[in-house]
């Protein structure tokens, strides 16, 4: 008997503060259904063509098949309301397959049978007689891995093709594949961007595991060595406004400062821009950048930055892959309105020690990677740590610290053929302390960090489970003294369990069902004094989201193919807290204390989800899709700063509507192979509702009324995307032309009147590019052009007191000077091909012509007399007020050497 | 390479925390606005109280747009004030002498062309100024103020008057200058992370009036919408704008408040 509890402990980080743990909560059963599903699993298939011999005279239906389950170890699945169990049975047969031995039995009666696995499901409906029919209905289960020969990694959305039936499947998100077809002699073609394709010729007379290695390229450049066709079936198969980077081309894009940066990647994607220079925040289809999902191996990064945001917390050599998506979310993903990244990091080597490293000018990087146990386990360990502190503080003395890090690790296990486990954690922070001039330190730092664990099972041969642990963090303090333990404290920790299945019913229908858990603690902004360790200026909230899905991949037609399925999303606020209650006016009137695990706020949603592909033609697709996806946690802040500073994040609740978002898209997609080229257009539209706006002035900081600060109204973003793709050849590139854009309309704010969101930039432009000018000699580079950012300038100004004051018409009237950056990287290989060692250099320009793109427009400044702006002082002797913009990252040249053996 | 490596972090150092700021042509939209701006405190000191009416300009550095022919009336409930224009000082309405008091709530009432306006405010005791502070920088052998933070809410005007130093007035370009200095119950992230202030340097012997206002959380709120808009905003954590909150009724502008102020005048050594 297997039982296990599990047990969620749940406190807030402020010790001494509110403690409480969550009730706590028994899983027996459910774990008793799944060690059950594995018992009942066992594959064999080979007993159903064992010959049979057997006479029944006016035998029971049900007596038959009891008879014929327990001399052959069949299992017979069937409804006693729909199945005669009483129809009385006159058959004889000798040495006939169970199969025919079932058609002569069943021959008059309305009842129609299926095999599923080692299963026998009778339904009703006619019976079955021809051979040909009954190799309809016989059908064997080809599954398995796909991998790495050399290092075992698992790859992702590799195609499994079978030549003869024309029919495929693409591996899953942890290398898993299954595919199940009728007996017969089939060729399997199976193939992978970057990697040699494989055939295999398979008889196939009962269920297979078949774990597959395939070999990477010896090509420099990862040639598309995909065929024509497999790509075909990989577009056929991809949803509407899917796409995603590949590790490779992660770190062959010129970088600011030689560092290779996973997000900032994203921006050559079509739809997806960045706030400005220096930041991390991206909006997608017209979504604010809180809208925006990043998942580093399903766990939650909540800010993904170091250093105010000029760099993000994923190392580049410990990821494998990472998936955008813009809309048409798997039914499995939600939780943000506007996109999902989702990234994931290496398994590690399983069959052999390999050590890679970088060094630049801003920090260095190193990543050890191996087998614990050849071919069974392996661990990943990669680290990366600034180390321009050192030299900083040589310029200001006052300086103590300033460094960012990242660790991620990971360990996978193969457990036999059915089990895996990976465990992956990560954390990541930024650390700047400063002494003032009363010998006093304070100091930021933040930090995400996770662990998650996760076992894979596969029962049967056909339902695959991917079981979920997971616990992240995020916090950011603001430390007004080191000493003695004084700061200010924003963060939210989560904590989940999530079961998703995978059931390969056949080729042309995968069905995914599963459910999630998951518990968060929010601390809005607190304030830590020693002396007082039990005040709370801001209540902490903790909730509890469970959310149960169920959707299809349908191929309906070989042509026509269908996502869909339906998300059930409840969420409940629970106490210990206290909530503030406010009028029509946002106006205090009081507030209610709700006890430990006492529940104040509930809320479900449902969200349906289709979307579909249509094959126009050879190589041409239609894609589109209609979506509803809902958001409960917000991230609080009024700044206009693309650099992140105090954000809190409080979930939605008696104060914040649940933000809610229905969109619809449109795509045209069309492959020319001969060429290597890719044409993707999209058009989209996006309603969305309770938009997270402020009260102008908001008080955002330590401030127990801030969800009073917060006002809520309707956005929608529409926009047509796209983009041409070159795969194939020396010079490899894509170009990518977005215009859409995105409004506000919130009844307290600006009028009451529609006005352009902070994210609308109507037209995105980028192009990027990869040339093998020579074996050891690639040159990248990349050119970006947005229009400027909203910006709300002052329509005309008064005097108060001296100063002069602006008087504002509207919100967002005026725009930014558009952007416009170029970008040229140099990598050399220093090793010749191939070698153990390998080593490149990289040299590399941000920013080549300078251009001064502007993140700020001021208009409160005078200048000094060295020609700074500064704010005027004298109130008296009214200054000239000059208008100043603020840019950041003109010419930046770096250099970066990278190893690897 | 190493002192190619120290330059160039000093450079990337520069560019990252300070980035670069520079003077910038830009083409406002101007709108006309028919609002009133009302900028009136009146004290405890028993004197002429003033409160000053303009209207907004369309450009950046226009000179003040004073309001006239208006009628204001301040009103405790038991004494009407009246404020008559100066003949010399268009725009600025004074009263015969009086002082507010604690308890007593004050009602500015003006009337100008169709429309009237009108603003409440209450008075809140102040406490007492703490000990001044200046700074001698060596270099140029001039002072600063140095502020330090009250235990309330509060605003401390500071008159700096040099009238004696011919050559520093000529320098300066006037002979006197203020500057105004606030304590607020808020913490906020762009008054932290806020802009580089001009710093005014004064020489020996100068004198310096502080003058300290008591707030209320009204007054407290305005000034931080102010300062907001004004003091706070030009730091690398801009907040979203907005326009000045105000307590006056109709659309008017600025703010009308009744402050117990306590005031020292210390010449500087």
């Amino acid at each position: 008997m297997v039982s296990f509890i599990f047990q969620v402990r749940v406190a807030n980080n402020r010790e001494g503060k509110i403690r409480f743990s969550f009730p706590t909560i028994t899983f027996q059963t459910f774990f008793l259904i799944l060690f059950f599903i594995n018992k009942v699993a066992v594959s064999q298939p080979a007993i159903l063509n064992r010959p049979i011999t057997a006479r029944y005279d006016k035998v029971p239906l049900g007596a038959v098949l009891e008879d014929l389950s327990l001399k052959f170890g069949v299992k017979f699945s069937f409804s006693p309301r729909k199945i005669p169990e009483n129809a009385p049975i006159t058959a004889s047969f000798s040495n006939v397959s169970l199969l025919e031995a079932l058609n002569i039995i069943l021959d008059d009666l309305p009842i129609q049978y299926e095999l599923m696995d080692d299963y026998i499901i009778l339904k009703k409906g006619g019976t079955i007689k021809s051979e040909e029919e009954v190799d309809m209905v016989r059908r064997f289960t080809i599954n398995g891995y796909i991998k790495d020969n050399k290092t075992g990694e698992l790859l992702i959305g590799a195609t499994i093709y079978i030549k003869e039936l024309e029919l495929g499947t693409i591996s899953n998100k942890y290398g898993y594949f299954s595919i199940t077809l009728p007996p017969g002699r089939y060729t399997l073609f199976m193939s992978y961007m970057g990697y040699e394709n494989k055939e295999y010729a398979v008889e196939l007379t009962s269920n297979m595991k078949f774990d597959i290695s395939m070999a990477q390229s010896l090509q420099l450049m990862e040639e598309v060595v995909i065929t024509s066709v497999d790509k075909e079936k990989i577009l056929f198969k991809k949803v509407a406004s899917q796409s995603e980077i590949l590790p490779e081309s992660i770190k062959k894009q010129p970088a600011l400062l030689g560092e290779s940066d996973v997000l900032k990647t994203l921006e050559l994607q079509a739809g997806i821009t960045f706030f400005s220079d220096g930041s991390s925040y991206f909006h997608v289809r017209g979504g604010h950048y809180d809208q925006n999902l990043i998942l580093l191996d399903e766990a939650t990064i909540y800010n993904p930055s170091h250093l105010l945001g000029i760099f993000s917390p994923i190392i580049p050599d410990a990821v494998k892959s990472v998936d955008i998506y813009k809309a048409n979310f798997p039914i499995n993903y939600g939780g943000r309105l506007s996109s999902i990244i989702d990234i994931r990091t290496r398994d590690g080597n399983m069959n052999d020690y390999s050590f890679s490293g970088s060094m630049g000018l801003i920090s260095a990087r190193a990543t050890i990677e191996g087998p614990i146990r050849e071919d069974r386990s392996s661990f990943f360990i990669s680290y990366r740590r600034s180390y321009f502190d050192r030299f900083i503080r040589r310029l200001a003395p006052s300086l103590k610290n300033l460094y960012f890090y990242d660790f991620t690790s990971k360990l996978n296990f193969r457990l036999g053929s059915y089990d895996r486990i990976f465990i992956t954690f990560y954390k990541g922070r930024d650390i700047f302390r400063i002494q003032q001039e009363n010998e006093q330190i304070n100091g930021l730092d933040w930090g995400n960090s996770s662990a998650t664990l996760r076992w894979n099972h596969v029962f049967g041969s056909r339902l695959f489970l991917n079981s979920t642990l997971l616990g992240s963090r995020y916090n950011y303090y603001l430390r007004s003294d080191v000493t003695t333990d004084r700061y200010w404290l924003s963060e939210i920790n989560n904590s989940s369990l999530k079961e998703e299945f995978t059931y390969y019913i056949k080729p042309s229908l995968t069905l995914r069902f599963g459910t999630r858990l998951a518990f968060y603690d929010f601390n809005p902004g607190n304030y830590n004094n020693p002396d007082d360790p039990e005040s709370i200026q801001v209540s902490p909230v903790h909730s509890v989201e469970a959310v149960f899905y169920v959707g299809a991949d349908h191929d309906l037609f070989p042509w026509f193919t269908m996502h869909y399925g339906l998300r059930n999303v409840g969420w409940t606020n629970y106490g210990e807290s206290f909530v503030v209650q406010y009028n029509d006016a946002y106006e205090f009137e009081g507030i209610e204390y709700y006890e430990k695990d006492e529940k104040f706020y509930k809320h479900t949603g449902i969200e349906p989800r289709i979307s579909y592909s249509l094959k126009a033609g050879s190589n041409s697709f239609f894609k589109g899709g209609y979506s509803r996806t809902s958001q409960y946690i917000n991230l609080i802040s009024n700044s206009i700063s693309p650099f992140n500073s105090f954000e809190v994040w409080l979930p939605a609740g008696p104060n914040i509507k649940p933000q809610l978002s229905d969109i619809i898209d449109f795509g045209y997609l069309r492959h020319m192979p001969g060429h290597g080229l890719m044409f993707e257009g999209n058009l989209f539209y996006k309603w969305m509702y309770n938009q997270i706006g402020y009260k102008y002035h908001a008080n955002m900081l330590v401030n127990p009324l801030v969800e009073g600060e917060i006002r809520q109204g309707e956005g929608r973003a529409y926009g047509i995307e796209l983009s041409l793709k070159r795969e194939k050849g020396r010079l490899q590139g894509q170009m990518a032309y977005t215009f859409s854009r995105s409004f506000l309309k919130i009844e307290e704010l600006n009028e009451g009147l529609t006005y352009p969101a902070l994210q609308d930039r109507p037209h995105v432009l980028t192009i990027s590019f990869a040339f093998q000018a020579r074996p050891r000699w690639l040159i990248t580079g990349s050119m970006n052009y947005a229009s400027g950012a909203p910006v709300t300038t002052p329509s005309s100004f008064y005097y108060y007191r001296g100063y002069q004051v602006p008087l504002f018409d509207r919100q967002n009237n005026d725009r930014l000077p558009s952007y416009k950056r170029i970008d040229l990287a140099s990598t050399f290989q220093l090793n010749k091909m191939p070698d153990r060692f390998e080593h490149t250099l990289t040299f590399a320009i941000y920013n080549m012509f300078g251009q001064q793109n502007p993140i700020f427009l001021y208009f409160n400044k005078t200048l000094d007399d060295n020609s700074v702006p500064v704010v005027p002082a004298d109130h008296l002797n009214t200054a000239e007020i000059t208008p100043s913009i603020r840019y950041t990252f003109i010419v930046l040249p770096s250099i970066t050497y990278q190893f690897r053996f | 390479m190493k002192t190619f490596r120290k330059y160039y972090f000093q450079f990337v150092f520069l560019l990252i925390f300070m980035g670069c700021e520079k003077p910038y042509s830009w083409d406002f939209k101007p709108v006309e606005s028919e609002a009133i701006v009302v900028d009136g405190i009146i004290t405890n000191e028993l004197k002429e109280q003033c409160i000053r009416l303009s209207g907004p300009n369309l450009n950046l550095n226009d000179t003040l747009n004073p309001l006239s022919g208006a009628t204001v009336v301040v009103d405790d409930s038991i004494t009407r004030y009246e404020f008559i224009e100066s003949p010399d000082i268009p725009g600025s309405y004074y009263s015969e002498p009086f002082q507010v008091v604690i308890d007593r709530k004050y009602r500015l009432t003006i009337e100008s062309g169709d429309r009237i306006y009108e603003a409440d405010a209450e008075v809140v005791p102040v406490t007492a100024i703490p000990d001044i502070i200046v700074a001698l920088d060596d270099s140029t052998n001039l002072n600063r103020f140095v502020y330090s933070a009250s235990s309330q809410a509060s605003m401390t005007e500071v008159f700096y008057d040099w009238s004696h130093d011919q050559a520093f007035c000529q320098d300066y370009g006037f002979y006197n200058a203020q500057e105004t200095y606030y304590t607020l119950n808020n913490t906020d992230v762009n008054a932290v992370f806020g802009p580089n202030r001009e710093i005014i340097y004064f020489p020996h012997e100068t004198i310096l009036i502080r003058k300290k206002y008591g707030l209320t959380d009204e007054h407290q709120q305005f000034i931080r919408s102010l300062l907001m808009e004004t003091d706070w905003s030009g730091g690398i954590f801009d907040v979203q704008h907005g326009n000045v909150s105000t307590n006056l009724s109709n659309g008017a502008l600025g703010f009308f408040a009744a402050c117990m102020v306590i005031t020292d005048t210390t010449r500087i050594d």
